[in-house]
């Protein structure tokens, strides 16, 4: 393919960035705590899929795109990739978490017991009347939930019940330095799925439920809360918290099948992570991720979840997004090849 | 409180308060900065339980700032976009390890460490009162 550059009309493209700064001016006198609070599920989208956490900057593009969620994440991404990276946090683990809300469909009784926490799944989608203020009702008491519950998954895994599949990297791919070549390493696909768009996500992991797989999994343990950040103080050589983030994790759990290690029936399991409250994404990833990982879970030879390669390169929404407006572009020399081969096509099927 | 528990607290308090403390260590020390406040980007690894391996779940974006109090390095780490906070931090860090009001900046930490405490435990009493254990019928 080539390309023809064009020139002219930076007046107009000039006019139409002001056009389009005017038309969003009402949107910013709306202040950062309004939008991160408000709006706390836009910015978490924002900050998962634009792949870098910072509420401030969530917040900003929030107003910049008039609240165009897939745009915001570019702006997040694009000063990613101009920003110097100092190293590597600690290990983040799901059990580290601090929990807000905590749920499994599995097990009726866990360790560290179900916690409803802040949820719109018990929320009855009619409009009726505006959100009431809440007047300070009292609240129940009870044992604070805190960090270090284990997943509810663990005592499966305890009683060997769980297959385990083999770590073949020493170090984790990193997606963002260079894209990898098949066959893809599992931590590049998780990468890849945690920044991945939630809607592809879904898309992706509902078709494995519907007409092109068999995975119905049962949601293990689901949780959103805080993780600790922290990093090694330079001048002590000791750990340092940087701060808290909102994540959310999803295990899921899907039928049983041979474990490689040792040719054994255990549960397949799938693993879901992304930055911000999302659990739509999460469970998704946990979906995708166990399609991916486990054979059985394709029927009909119409493998779409089950498939690395249609997943690692559809689920990046800035990448697709790109790519599809690309077509926007004045595309004015090679149409008119194709026109021109169109008319060459008729007169000779005419002959 | 220890010297790597001020980074956290002391991201809590009030900008003024930081700033006012930040100004009583300048007047009797010498005050360097040796790196200004930095953006930069930390990647998170996550663990993943499939494989008890790891991968990258995405970054986060904090401010990192170096300064030198009399003969001490100070240094400080904030989540997201606050270069001021992130060097008044560096110069408390010196300056604590530095001998420099250190019984007032513990003491600011020490409100910061409070009003953590506090948010959290409001928040543990809403998280707690949702609770729910499910009977079979």
């Amino acid at each position: 393919m080539s390309y023809v550059a064009i020139k002219g009309g930076s007046d107009a493209i000039q006019s139409s960035i002001r056009f389009f700064q005017n038309s969003l001016r009402q949107g910013q006198v709306i202040g950062d705590e309004e939008l991160q609070k408000g709006l706390i599920f836009s910015c978490d989208r924002i900050m998962g899929e634009g792949a870098l956490y910072s509420e401030t900057l969530a917040a900003e593009a929030l107003r910049r795109t008039g609240g165009d969620l897939l745009e915001a994440a570019f702006y997040l991404r694009a000063h990613r990739s101009t920003c110097k990276r100092i190293g590597e946090a600690t290990q983040l683990s799901g059990s580290s978490m601090r929990i807000l809300r905590r749920i499994s469909s599995a097990f009726k009784d866990i360790e560290g017991g179900q916690i409803l926490g802040p949820s719109c799944d018990y929320v009855i989608r009619l409009f009726r009347g505006l959100v009431e203020e809440d007047e300070g009702t009292s609240l129940s008491s009870g044992d604070p939930v805190g960090a270090g519950v284990p997943s509810a998954v663990d005592s499966l895994r305890q009683r060997d019940q769980i297959v385990l599949l083999e770590n073949k990297e020493e170090q984790p791919f990193d997606v963002s330095r260079s894209f990898p070549l098949p066959p893809y390493p599992r931590s590049a696909l998780m990468q890849v799925m945690s920044r991945g768009e939630t809607g592809a996500m879904l898309a992706f992991a509902y078709t494995s439920m519907r007409g092109y797989g068999d995975v119905h999994p049962t949601i293990g343990d689901l949780r959103i809360g805080y993780m600790s950040v922290e990093f090694i103080h330079p001048f002590t050589g000791n750990k340092v918290k940087v701060g808290d983030i909102r994540v959310t994790t999803c295990e899921a759990i899907g039928s049983f099948n041979r474990d490689p290690r040792d040719g054994k029936l255990r549960l397949a399991t799938g693993f879901g992570f992304c930055l911000g409250f999302n659990e739509t994404k999460a469970i998704s990833m946990s979906i995708l991720d166990m399609a991916m990982h486990h054979s059985g879970y394709s029927v009909g030879g119409m493998d779409i979840a089950a498939n690395p390669e249609i997943i690692i390169h559809h689920v990046d929404g800035i990448e697709s997004m790109g790519f599809t407006n690309h077509f926007k572009l004045p595309h004015y020399v090679t149409f008119q090849a194709d026109l021109q081969v169109l008319l060459k096509a008729k007169e000779q099927s005419d002959e | 409180m220890n010297r790597e528990e001020l980074n956290f607290f002391l991201q809590q308090v009030d900008s003024d308060a930081l700033f006012a403390l930040v100004q009583k260590v300048q007047c009797c020390s010498e005050v360097q900065v040796i790196q200004q406040s930095t953006e930069q980007t930390l990647m998170l690894p996550v663990t993943d339980p499939v494989t008890q391996g790891t991968f990258y779940g995405g970054e986060v974006l904090v401010n990192s700032a170096i300064v030198r109090v009399n003969t001490v390095e100070g240094w400080a780490m904030v989540l997201d976009q606050h270069p001021t906070r992130a060097l008044h931090i560096a110069i408390l860090d010196g300056a604590y390890a530095a001998e420099v009001e250190k019984e007032a900046i513990v003491d600011l930490a020490g409100k910061g460490q409070k009003l953590h405490g506090q948010m959290n435990k409001d928040v543990d009493r809403q998280v707690a009162s949702t609770r729910v254990s499910f009977d079979l019928m």
